[in-house]
């Protein structure tokens, strides 16, 4: 009895505690920092070593640490190529082969572990660590994606390079084996050769996964990169907790901006960063920051979850309601150099060899109901591959195969089936993922191209296998977007080239056509310029008659801030320009005190 | 005893033979490969390559001859898949960048800042409510608990908990709906997954030993105490508590791993970065080493909890046999 | 043993039908006394008759059919919006009634499987013993130290995305190729292929016991062969915790189902009750609450019903295992 009396207090004891303990903690709201600024990410993210990490939320993030020789300026659109840690543009010669850099001078690392350097402040970067940095892309055991994006096939004896790391034991990779394309002219002074010319190389080196990384760092710390970044950018990371919270604080060692060196004289009014600390809390789900951020948790939130768009904006002219407009919150909307498509398979032996059943489906796919209804308006219809902030982009152009009109369609149906000798045989979609958009996406054109007397399943599949099918060229139908990596139409163009239609190559719809590839041969070697873009105007051209895309939408970003906050612009390219926001602290404690 | 208990830790070693067998073939021969998955957009056959090796995908499946004759090592002889995972050496997470070990330590503690407390009060009410109720035997509160158990075991847990999360965290936002947060604050966040987790499950539990204490009060020494003239309650709570403990404790020890491993469902609902919520995103992500890994932990973890139980349970109540 | 002339079997075949057709009557009496087991009963076959009319072409038809413009709440003013709709305008009436085809599928076939898995390796291990029963045991020992719904998810995971040697339909024209596994099927393989152990287990350890019994023996003594023995003499004399068995596993089946779709791992061509409840996950929060509710209570009154059958059939069936109530 007593025994039993016992357990029963330690137990009531226990929940008491609980339960104590949770109605202080509910009492008591977080400690929130004045000078922080709060905001989400909503994917996880897999390293934050600049040379494996390729997916778009985790080079944002990074961004902020570590720089590339190149960077675009913000928030100039079209987009500026400016110098970050080069000191200018490449020197190209001639013949287009040889591009030689000079890098800025008095560039520090920092380290906030203080472990690869005492102080926590590095020695100041070299031609040497930038060479470093590449040759670990290339380095077979760290399996980075990006080797064969940026440098592959590309850098004289780079290709050797990763031969080697191949055979080579893990731990005697040795980093000071040379190559031939990279070499330090001096302590400041890169040069590299190329394979063939390679106008698009200026903005590879741009791309995150070409970012400087510190020798000494990197040795030190090995793989372990991944979680302690030590870069050369205006912030460092202070605390990281996987899927649940990153915090940047202001780089000590920073220069102060992008576009000077380490010597510079800035008054500290001019230095970046203005925001001394960045906290990115983790959201899988969109609904939950959502709700934060309306109670001003948070200070910027990149997109409004479908189901609570109404609660937000006016469907009807997607603006903010009054409401939202008075409590303090802005709206800058922004298309996204990215776009939406359905792809057909060129090999398939219905789709492959019908143009008019293409061209029909094309036209039969309402694109304007489709953004409306499922995206709430936050698209804008695609008229060609090309997406708006490019050059050749022209909202005005009517294409007469994305332009919705059935009774075209129907008409050209009849000349389908006539070139398959007999009706049409069902077919099927692939899609890339298995969650409730894509299944309505996938059903929303399924009953679009039953009216055009199409009967199509859609088969959908983890994006894994969906890859390994799409590569293998084993489908007929297929959805996937594709998303620019640079502000260049080369970074769509290249997915019709007739080069790399075979099996995992990146022209998904294994697409050829002599006469296109004999364009793109031409404008892939060509600095730019008008010559240049009339090609590119052909090529497009060419794309928009064969249709093996239908081209269906570019996602507009509806980001969202309150107006304590500078006007934050979204960048495609480069990610990260946090540095340039400016926060008003006051405004903030006073809107926060009345919540 | 002693020799059960001997026999008893034997037979736990062909189980776990076969567990490895079984994780073995389903992860490593059937499954398809993961390195896709990693690659993005762009990947090539170069980077497939160097991403199956970081992964130990291109090790032999059972021995692997060629490796040893080229090193002239035993050792590597028995670098393959299936010696790695016999021997807990998980090839580390893609999506981490982190070894399987790692995970579990710092995932590990969530789940158990959820289950802990959860199991307790859990236990505490269902014993209440059990004893409670079988002293009322088909009285108005027995017939009430007995229907609201039976209700609660036929709705899916996924509606409880959606609808706990609707109507604490969205309408009347006395919790958080989701996420999470360390050290002192965690309470806030986990007090809503505790109550549904309570909510899920309290039903089942307390038709559980509700059964367990009818059980007892139908044997005779519970008849002879009452013949004895002890009252009721003295027999409920020193008595029929004392033998019900018996199954409590083996039960206990039996869930031990599922306190750890956490509820999928629930930790994936409310974003609670702990085990549960590692399996599912590891699904997601189709991170190989981390299910396969888990899935093996747990399932030893679950073996071993199994014969602990056996053998306390042969010592608490000496009329156990090995049959 | 089986060269002896089988026509001297002591205990007729006859009588052991007369015994178990008594048995079931008796059981069927008890049933019928229980007003609430007969009322669970019909809410079962109310059920599946939905999910037999489901396979009509109208149902096929009707779930991709828009009633309206988006969302709309539930209404009496037309069959079809009376539980409202989704996101893309579809009727939730319709695709609440389409899941009764999955649900029934998966806890037909998966019952099936798992049942005769189970049943099939229960009477081998407890009738031959040895070494047999050495192996089975291990075989459900094994499978059952790994926790069921990580098991599970192992199965689906191992199986998603996997080429199949498969029966297909193409022009009219059938014949064997290679595809991927439809989501159903794959379903139906995890969850037979993992639940078998608990049946297993059971009927082993009532085989075990019946194998000493008197008719087992002079039912051998006469020479009666082992299969018949297995299939006339012993498993009518288990087959009552099959019964059981089943109706208690489907309320398993079709809630794993839920649990599989909320992790991705599930349905995904067609409707089910697990998808309409994984995709009110979100609409929820911002009150969209029919499709929730509609799909909880389907899976809640069928589950309910079953669980309470269940329990009738047990006290009916097998007085024995009934718990002190």
């Amino acid at each position: 009895m007593r025994k039993v009396k016992w357990i029963f207090f330690v137990y009531v004891g226990i929940v008491a505690i609980l339960t104590v303990g949770l109605g202080v903690s509910l009492s008591i709201s977080q400690p929130r920092d004045p000078q922080t600024l709060y905001s989400v990410y909503l994917a996880n993210l897999k390293s934050l070593d600049p040379a494996v990490c390729n997916d778009t939320v985790g080079s944002a993030i990074i961004a902020n640490i570590y720089e590339c020789l190149y960077g675009y300026e913000y928030p100039t659109k079209p987009y500026k190529l400016i110098p970050q840690l080069a000191a200018e543009m490449p020197k190209v010669s001639e013949d287009g082969l040889t591009y030689t850099i000079k890098l800025k001078k008095g560039v520090r690392f920092y380290d906030p572990q203080k472990r690869a350097f005492p102080d926590g402040i590095g020695p100041e970067m070299k031609a040497s660590d930038v060479i470093h940095s590449w040759k670990r892309v290339a380095n077979f055991h760290l399996a980075s994606p990006n080797y064969s994006t940026i440098f592959q096939d590309k850098i004289v004896g780079l290709d050797d390079f990763y031969a080697y790391t191949e055979k080579a034991p893990k731990e005697k990779v040795d980093y000071d084996r040379p190559v031939e394309g990279l070499k330090a002219l001096d302590d400041y002074t890169v040069e590299i050769k190329l394979v063939r010319p390679a106008p698009q190389l200026r903005f590879q080196l741009a791309h995150g996964g070409s970012s400087v990384v510190s020798r000494k760092a990197s040795d030190l710390y090995g793989e372990g990169l991944n979680k302690h970044p030590v870069g050369t950018g205006p912030y460092v990371m202070t605390q990281y907790l996987e899927d649940q919270r990153i915090i940047f604080e202001a780089n000590p060692a920073y220069r102060g901006r992008p576009d000077v060196d380490g010597f510079a004289k800035l008054k500290p009014e001019d230095r970046l960063p203005q925001i001394k600390r960045v906290q990115f809390d983790y959201f899988r789900e969109q609904i939950p920051a959502w709700l934060l951020f309306q109670q001003k948790y948070y200070d910027l939130l990149a997109n409004v979850p479908k189901e609570s768009f109404n609660q937000a904006f006016n469907p009807d002219t997607q603006e903010l309601w009054p409401e939202m407009k008075a409590k303090g919150i802005k709206l800058v909307k922004t298309p996204e150099a990215s776009m939406y498509y359905i792809g057909f398979n060129f090999n398939d032996k219905i789709v492959g060899k019908n143009k008019p059943l293409r061209q029909a489906m094309s036209m039969a796919h309402n694109r304007e109901r489709y953004i409306k209804v499922y995206r709430n308006g936050r698209g804008i219809a695609m008229n060609g591959p090309i997406p708006p902030g490019f050059e050749t982009y022209d909202a005005n152009y009517k294409n007469p195969y994305t332009t919705f009109n059935l009774p075209a369609a129907r008409a050209l149906m009849e000349q389908a089936i006539r070139i398959n000798g007999g009706p049409i045989p069902p077919m099927t979609m692939l899609m890339g993922d298995t969650d409730s958009d894509t299944r309505q996406w996938a059903e929303y054109l399924v009953s679009e191209w039953k009216e055009i007397g199409l009967n199509i399943r859609p088969e959908y599949n983890t994006w894994a296998r969906f890859q390994e099918l799409v590569d293998a060229r084993e489908t007929q139908i297929y959805q996937l977007g594709w998303a620019a990596d640079y502000p260049d139409e080369q970074t769509y163009l290249m997915l019709f080239y007739g080069k790399y239609a075979p099996v995992g190559g990146v022209n998904s719809c294994a697409y050829v056509n002599p006469k296109y590839d004999e364009l793109y041969e031409k404008a892939s070697v060509m600095e730019p310029g008008p010559e240049r873009l009339k090609l590119y105007r052909e090529m497009i051209a060419i794309i928009n008659e064969d249709c093996f895309w239908i081209h269906s939408y570019c996602p507009v970003r509806f980001d969202l801030q309150y107006d304590w906050l500078s006007d934050y612009v979204f960048m495609d390219y480069g990610g990260g320009y946090r540095q340039f926001l400016t926060l008003d602290v006051k405004k903030r404690q006073e809107k926060m005190s009345h919540r | 005893m002693w020799a059960y208990i001997v026999r008893r830790i034997l037979l736990t070693i062909p189980t776990v033979l076969g567990i490895v067998l079984l994780t073995f073939v389903l992860f490593t021969l059937v499954s398809k490969d993961p390195a896709r998955a990693y690659a993005g957009k762009q990947a090539n056959e170069t980077t497939l390559r160097a991403i199956r090796h970081k992964m130990g995908l291109d090790k032999k499946p059972f021995f692997d001859l060629e490796g040893a004759r080229e090193k002239h090592s035993i050792k590597a002889f028995f670098d393959t898949q299936f010696f790695d995972l016999l021997f807990f050496r998980f090839p580390q997470s893609m999506r981490y960048e982190d070894s399987v070990w790692h995970l579990l330590k710092t995932k590990g503690p969530v789940s158990l800042a959820i289950q802990v407390p959860a199991f307790l009060i859990l236990l505490g009410l269902e014993l209440a409510i059990a004893l409670y109720v079988a002293n009322h035997r088909g009285k108005t509160a027995d017939v009430l608990v007995t229907t609201i158990s039976i209700l609660g075991m036929s709705i899916p847990a996924l509606s409880i908990y959606l609808a706990a999360q609707w109507f604490f965290g969205a309408q009347l936002q006395i919790f958080p709906v989701a996420g999470w947060e360390g050290g002192f604050y965690a309470i806030q966040f986990a007090a809503l997954p505790i109550l549904c987790v309570i909510f899920s499950q309290l039903g089942w539990g307390a038709r559980f030993y509700r059964t367990v204490v009818l059980d007892e009060l139908g044997s005779d020494y519970v008849r002879t105490a009452r013949a004895k003239g002890l009252p009721q309650r003295e027999v409920m709570l020193t008595h029929v508590l004392r033998n019900v403990m018996i199954p409590v404790v083996t039960n206990t020890v039996a869930a031990l791993p599922f306190l750890l491993l956490g509820a999928l469902v629930l930790e994936h609902l409310f974003q609670i970065p702990g085990m549960g919520e590692l399996i599912v995103q590891s699904i997601f992500n189709e991170d190989r080493s981390v299910v396969m890994g888990l899935v093996y932990l747990t399932s030893i973890a679950y073996c071993i909890a199994l014969l602990l139980s056996d053998i306390l349970y042969s010592v608490v109540d000496p009329r156990v046999s090995l049959r | 043993m089986s060269m002896m002339a089988p026509s001297i079997s002591v205990v007729p075949d006859s009588d052991v039908a007369e015994i178990s057709r008594s048995l079931w009557g008796d059981a069927w009496k008890r049933l019928s006394r229980r007003p609430s087991a007969m009322i669970c009963m019909g809410i079962v076959a109310v059920y599946l008759l939905v999910g037999l009319a489901s396979f009509l072409p109208v149902f096929d038809r009707k779930i991709e059919q828009a009633v309206a413009d988006g969302y709309q709440g539930p209404s009496f003013k037309s069959f079809d919006r009376l539980l409202g709709t989704d996101i893309q305008g579809f009727p939730v009436i319709w695709r609440l009634l389409y899941g009764t085809r999955v649900a029934l599928l998966i806890t037909i076939f998966a019952s099936v499987l798992s049942l005769g898995i189970g049943v099939t390796l229960g009477i081998v291990a407890g009738y031959f013993g040895g070494w047999i029963d050495d192996i089975i045991t291990w075989l459900f020992t094994t499978v059952s130290s790994v926790p069921w719904i990580l098991l599970m998810i192992a199965m689906v995971y191992a199986l998603k995305g996997r080429m199949f040697p498969w029966f297909v339909i193409e022009n009219r024209r059938p014949h064997f190729a290679w595809a991927e596994m439809d989501p159903t099927v794959m379903i139906i393989l995890a969850l037979g292929l993992t639940d078998w152990v608990g049946i297993c287990r059971l009927i082993r350890g009532e085989v075990l016991k019946h194998r000493e019994r008197d008719y087992v023996q002079a039912a051998r003594a006469a020479g009666v062969g082992t299969g018949r023995i297995l299939s006339r003499h012993i498993l009518p004399n288990v087959f009552h915790l099959v019964i059981i068995s089943f109706s208690l596993g489907a309320v398993a089946y079709v809630q794993a189902e839920v649990v599989l779709t909320f992790l991705g791992l599930g349905i995904t061509g067609r409707p089910s009750w697990g998808r309409m409840i994984d995709d009110a996950k979100l609409e929820l929060l911002r009150g969209v609450w029919w499709q929730a509710v509609a799909a909880t209570a389907a899976i809640g009154i069928l589950c309910l019903a079953l669980n309470l059958l269940g329990d009738a059939l047990r006290d009916a069936l097998d007085p024995r295992l009934r718990g002190a109530d």
